[in-house]
């Protein structure tokens, strides 16, 4: 009899890349929005206005690093907020980490999708 | 977790109240870290929602227009301009900082790398810290710089 392997260290590899995604990547994901949201881009002119947004996700490159940055954020956020569980006097159970890997596993195929989507039709 | 059960084993489970984090700096400072994951996730349904406005754009339109462009003009000029998501964007920043100062410094005590083959003698702690910065700050310059620079 083999002794069952444990999948935590896919979670946790995830995890881990998502934590170096969230303190560096980040913060300047987060100024290019603000600056967006102050300056109020329209279709050709500003930060993160209609055709800078298109050339972004038209060029595999970029499309592929921005998914990058959302899932493994999704995989650290949700990895983080089920072990925390405990913290706010939550009894974990096994419905629980279905809830919340289901919600980031979710999430990442429905990014994947859009930005394929746009892509596709973009060019 | 576990999920023994045997009629032989009573286990003793202490109350813990849902406050307990306030009453220690030291905890409210743990709580406020593990809290920074919510703004984290935050941020990534956010950029999930603008992906699926943009895709509901009309993309085959050969010039893009106004109405064509509807959904995204929405998401990014009100959504994303809404004071009350600067805000929120504006506090996830603090929250991302707040997370690479913590990350950064625990960093030394996870990943633990060895001088050279022969030795068991570690890279100092301060290399490893130094390093990351180093990344926050050119991962910062080059996508504002190419944020910027592509900017039309």
């Amino acid at each position: 009899m083999h002794p069952q392997r444990s999948d935590e260290p896919i979670y946790w590899l995830l995890f881990g890349a998502g934590g170096m995604v969230v303190g560096i990547v980040l913060p300047s994901v987060l100024v290019v929005l603000l600056v967006a949201g102050m300056f109020s881009p329209d279709l050709n002119s500003g930060m993160l206005s209609y055709s800078h947004v298109a050339s972004m996700l038209g060029n595999w490159f970029t499309s592929l690093a921005i998914f990058g940055v959302i899932a493994l954020t999704l995989w650290h956020a949700l990895h983080r907020i089920f072990h925390s569980l405990h913290d706010f006097t939550i009894r974990v159970t096994k419905l629980h980490w279905f809830a919340l890997y289901g919600a980031a596993a979710a999430l990442t195929f429905i990014a994947l999708a859009f930005q394929f989507l746009i892509y596709v039709k973009l060019f | 977790m576990s999920n023994v059960k045997s009629a032989y084993r009573k286990p003793y489970v202490p109350k813990v109240e849902a406050t307990w984090w306030t009453k220690n700096p030291f905890y409210f400072r743990y709580m406020l870290r593990e809290g920074t994951s919510f703004l984290a996730l935050f941020v990534a349904v956010e950029l999930i929602f603008g992906l699926f406005m943009f895709a509901l754009c009309d993309l085959n339109s050969p010039e893009p227009t106004v109405e064509s462009a509807a959904p995204y003009l929405w998401w990014v000029q009100s959504f994303v301009g809404n004071p009350i998501v600067i805000l929120l964007n504006l506090v996830s920043l603090g929250a991302c900082l707040f997370h690479a100062v913590t990350w950064f410094a625990l960093m030394p005590k996870a990943v633990r790398v060895f001088m050279n083959k022969n030795s068991t003698e570690l890279v100092p702690e301060s290399l490893t810290v130094i390093g990351l910065y180093i990344c926050l700050l050119g991962a910062t310059v080059v996508i504002l710089g190419a944020a910027f620079i592509t900017m039309p």
